[in-house]
């Protein structure tokens, strides 16, 4: 793992700018940026996208807000590489406060991407 | 809560073998209700022999999940109560020595009940000849005899007679006992941070279920499960520090969840000392050890986003 840090740097870079697309030109959002905070992770630097969906994303928000994604890449959990605690650290370092809910956006070995919302605690199904 | 404490019995073959256990389980119909009450449901497994069914014609035994058992005895509900196997031999020696009177007492039993239901049948009978003006001393004949002891019922117990020879009288509560035994159980079944897990959900009033069914460890009810649909599946204890997340246990979780209106749970134990895992290895002398680490958890609800 010691030698690689920038090609882990272009690899953040890669899977960043694939969610960014994929979320303004396939899914229609808006405002689609990086974010500007970082947080130091494992050897590389964590940041999120931020953007405006089309529709509201659950029938539980009051209004369409502005959702922030966490890009990760589906073959990185065999690094070990998001635990439990660097969740609770994006949501203190990257998120507004009280920020409920963030975006995983999970970048497959074949390009597609697949988004989770992750709550943090106990929370209740969304309504259909 | 003044009551007797429930009683869990647990079958080992030999103390020093884990997977020599056995898993709880409950014979008691009171304790049933009163488990009922402080929210834990188990499973209940009893059936006839030679009639195996579908659950909802199931009795007694009630199997408890590990972590529902430890609950129990952690906050005083319960206690365990060994029964040392193998439980062939057990039964072969009771049956031996006690089977002629325990023969006995089952048939007085029946032929008691049978005795007592031909009396009622016989009565209703009469009356209702009486309501129709015929006189019941000249309906005797033995088609209606015949007829009562073809509808007699045979009544299924609540409680075993043979159990009460399983164990030598009332044990003394013995806490390193009872320590030893919770961690056999441990060791066989689970770990001690998917019982924090469950701990701290059950202090967040859940219900919880065996989880096979949706992938998971446990699902949780927001109250009574014949009251309320599940909410949420929740996966293994995770390493708070250390254990990576699973993408492809945590996607199909959670797709699977979303469709069936469920979150997919994750969760961990914050512990410093986590890497002995040793640590964790209780002493049921200071169990609020284990009680006060509910706070230590650490909780993320996943669902699909609804698109991608």
């Amino acid at each position: 793992m010691e030698n690689n840090s920038s090609s882990d740097s272009n690899d953040r870079f890669a899977i960043e700018s694939l969610v960014k697309e994929n979320l303004a030109y396939f899914q229609y959002w808006k405002e689609v940026q990086l974010e500007d905070k970082t947080m130091p992770w494992r050897g590389t630097e964590l940041k999120l996208v931020s953007g405006i969906p089309p529709n509201k994303l659950s029938n539980d928000d009051p209004e369409i807000i502005k959702e922030y994604i966490l890009p990760v890449n589906m073959t990185q959990y065999k690094e070990e590489f998001i635990t439990l605690q660097c969740l609770d650290l994006v949501f203190e370092n990257l998120c507004e406060k009280d920020t409920k809910r963030i975006i995983l956006g999970i970048v497959n070995s074949d390009g597609t991407l697949v988004f989770y919302f992750i709550y943090k605690g106990i929370h209740k199904p969304k309504k259909n | 809560m003044s009551e007797s404490k429930i009683c869990i019995k647990l079958v080992v073959h030999d103390l020093n073998d884990p997977e020599s256990v056995i898993c709880p389980m409950i014979f008691n119909l009171d304790d049933m209700v009163k488990l009922r009450r402080l929210g834990v449901c188990g499973i209940l497994a009893g059936t006839l022999p030679f009639a195996a069914q579908q659950n909802i014609f199931l009795t007694i035994p009630l199997k408890l999940m590990v972590e529902e058992t430890i609950w129990l005895v952690l906050n005083g509900y319960a206690e365990l109560q060994l029964i040392q196997g193998p439980m062939t031999s057990l039964m072969t020696n009771i049956l031996e020595t006690k089977g002629d009177e325990l023969f006995k007492l089952a048939r007085d039993k029946l032929l008691r009940s049978f005795d007592l239901q031909r009396q009622y049948k016989k009565e209703q009978h009469a009356l209702k000849l009486q309501k129709l003006g015929i006189d019941p001393a000249r309906d005797n004949s033995s088609a209606n005899n015949k007829l009562i002891e073809s509808s007699l019922f045979v009544e299924t117990p609540n409680d075993s007679l043979t159990l009460q020879y399983c164990h030598q009288g009332k044990s003394p509560i013995d806490p390193t006992l009872d320590s030893m035994l919770l961690n056999l159980l441990i060791s066989n079944y689970s770990n001690w941070n998917n019982y924090l897990l469950y701990q701290s959900l059950k202090s967040q009033n859940y219900v919880m279920s065996p989880g096979g069914r949706f992938g998971g460890l446990f699902i949780a009810y927001p109250g009574d499960p014949l009251r309320y649909h599940s909410h949420l599946t929740i996966d293994n204890a995770l390493d708070y520090y250390n254990d990576p997340i699973d993408f492809i246990s945590l996607t199909s979780g959670a797709r699977l969840g979303t469709a069936v209106k469920k979150l997919w749970v994750i969760g961990g134990v914050k512990d410093e000392n986590s890497s002995t895992n040793k640590a964790n290895d209780i002493q049921l002398n200071q169990p609020e050890t284990l009680l006060t680490k509910r706070n230590d958890t650490s909780f993320f609800s996943i669902e699909w986003a609804g698109f991608g």
